[in-house]
């Protein structure tokens, strides 16, 4: 679990984000929605320990994220990937930094790339795969690794609606028993109520916890369609707006 | 199929470039200046009989040079770019110093270089690995600025320490942007190398043209220029060739099905 309490930070003498406590437990996916601006992206930094915070302690599983901490993962907005690499040797980096031996690299790898439906693809470089492709190997790159943590930046955001959607439940269906806590920021309501056990949104400069929503049972089939989707969807969104003219 | 076709396309490429130029000296023969310009058919014929008797020897000395002069320029230009373009301090600090050193016609510091390293190759390598030096330091300089600092996060994030940077991220990101300062430098680089060798050796193209020249013997000159030429060519065959193999991941469309 991921703990965040009374986080602050900014970038020199210009704040970013204010008393910030929030939680991300194993085996779920909370969602961080809010406008551009309001530090989705700088929170995401404090939580994978590259970038410390001016007040306050991040926390896995009890003891403090440092920085280049293994137990987390993270998946940028442009996937990150390296494009010199294949789709194999991307995610083989790093257990290579790591110092896997060359077996486990080899079987942890091909494991993940079947995970995402990629086997066949391994000798392509990213700049051959489309972009749907290209967040899976971020992902497998992600899921090599076995982190306790996964912290993804508006992943599905340049993708096109039936790819997103496709996606979203791939990682719904990969995070079930694992060992991760994900916390993963987005700027869709939808794509937050969908994916996301809680839901919390950030508002405000510098960025605050306007909120918090429970999600009792997201990602279950159909339920982009239920009206308890709709249900959740509003109230995201009227807290945003009410922040917004706040 | 596809790769054989490219390959045949590009010998044709290069076929079609040969008679252009060959075209080209033919006529400017013809305009009377036969006497000085000597067409390319005798040239030719003087180039085959003097390749294996002497010019093989003078094209390998420059090359020599050259190789000498590339090793070593990249070997201090490349991860002091790489420094220079990481560090905005450090840049600031040696812009300015940079930018007076380069625009110096290197050419000019032959007779110092000469008088401390003597008449002999050191001082003929290091012209040549001046010229190379500021043109690889600049570009990988501002090429080292320009690669997204995604990527290293995103190194970070897999445990990547500084020395993983280098070799992950910044060497394969500026591969492209090394052979391109590469590919220009070696032209200058070639010409200075054929003044330099115009002093204190009786090795090296530069040698063997002028000499001809004294002797005037215009066969043999544009024998020997015509050994440079293909010098140049095999140089700049060999950057496109590494080119080829070191970025196929630039290449979107090669694999695509």
């Amino acid at each position: 679990m991921l703990e965040l309490s009374e986080c602050s930070a900014g970038y020199g003498d210009h704040p970013a984000l204010k008393a910030i406590s929030l939680t991300a437990r194993t085996g779920e996916i909370a969602c961080l929605v809010g406008p551009s601006g309001c530090g989705k992206t700088t929170l995401l930094m404090l939580a994978a320990g590259l970038m410390p915070p001016s007040r306050g302690a991040v926390r896995l599983e009890g003891s403090p994220v440092q920085p280049g901490d293994m137990r987390v993962g993270l998946i940028l907005q442009q996937y990150g990937l390296f494009p010199w690499f294949t789709v194999r040797e991307n995610v083989e980096l790093g257990l290579k930094i790591r110092g896997s031996p060359p077996e486990e690299i080899r079987r942890r790898a091909g494991r993940e790339i079947s995970g995402v439906g990629l086997q066949g693809l391994e000798g392509r470089f990213p700049l051959q795969l489309s972009g749907g492709q290209q967040q899976r190997v971020a992902i497998a790159r992600a899921f090599a690794l076995e982190p306790r943590l996964l912290l993804m930046d508006e992943p599905f955001s340049a993708l096109d609606a039936l790819a997103r959607e496709q996606l979203q439940d791939d990682l719904l269906g990969a995070v079930r028993g694992r060992e991760t806590a994900i916390l993963l920021v987005t700027h869709s309501i939808e794509e937050a109520v969908y994916l996301g056990r809680r839901i919390w949104v950030l508002a405000g400069s510098p960025g605050a916890i306007a909120g918090c929503f429970e999600n009792p049972h997201p990602g279950s089939p159909d339920y982009r369609e239920e009206p308890a989707f709709f249900r959740l969807c509003s109230q995201v969104r009227s807290l945003m707006a009410r922040e917004k003219v706040a | 199929m596809l790769r054989k076709h490219l390959a045949r396309g590009r010998l044709f490429g290069l076929a079609c470039g040969i008679a252009a130029v060959l075209a080209v000296w033919w006529c400017l023969s013809l305009l009377g200046a036969g006497q000085f310009v000597p067409g390319p058919g005798p040239v030719i014929l003087r180039f085959l009989t003097l390749f294996p008797r002497s010019l093989a020897l003078h094209a390998g000395a420059s090359l020599g040079r050259i190789a000498a002069a590339l090793a070593l320029s990249l070997a201090t230009a490349a991860p002091a770019g790489m420094a220079i373009g990481r560090n905005r301090r450090l840049d600031r600090a040696l812009a300015p110093v940079i930018y007076i050193l380069y625009p110096v016609p290197k050419i000019a510091l032959l007779p110092v270089l000469m008088l401390v390293f003597g008449l002999g190759d050191p001082s003929k390598v290091l012209v040549v690995f001046f010229v190379l030096f500021f043109q690889i330091l600049v570009t990988v300089r501002d090429a080292t600025r320009e690669v997204p600092p995604q990527f290293l996060v995103s190194l970070r994030s897999l445990g990547g320490k500084r020395r993983h940077a280098v070799r992950y991220v910044l060497l394969p990101a500026l591969t492209p942007a090394l052979l391109s300062s590469l590919r220009i430098g070696t032209g200058t680089a070639l010409a200075v190398l054929f003044f330099s060798e115009t002093f204190g050796t009786s090795t090296g193209l530069g040698w063997f043209v002028m000499e001809s020249w004294m002797r005037i013997s215009y066969t043999d000159m544009f024998a020997g220029i015509l050994c440079l030429g293909l010098l140049g060519l095999v140089l700049f065959l060999a950057i496109d060739f590494l080119q080829r193999g070191l970025c196929r991941w630039q290449d979107t469309d090669s694999t695509r099905p």
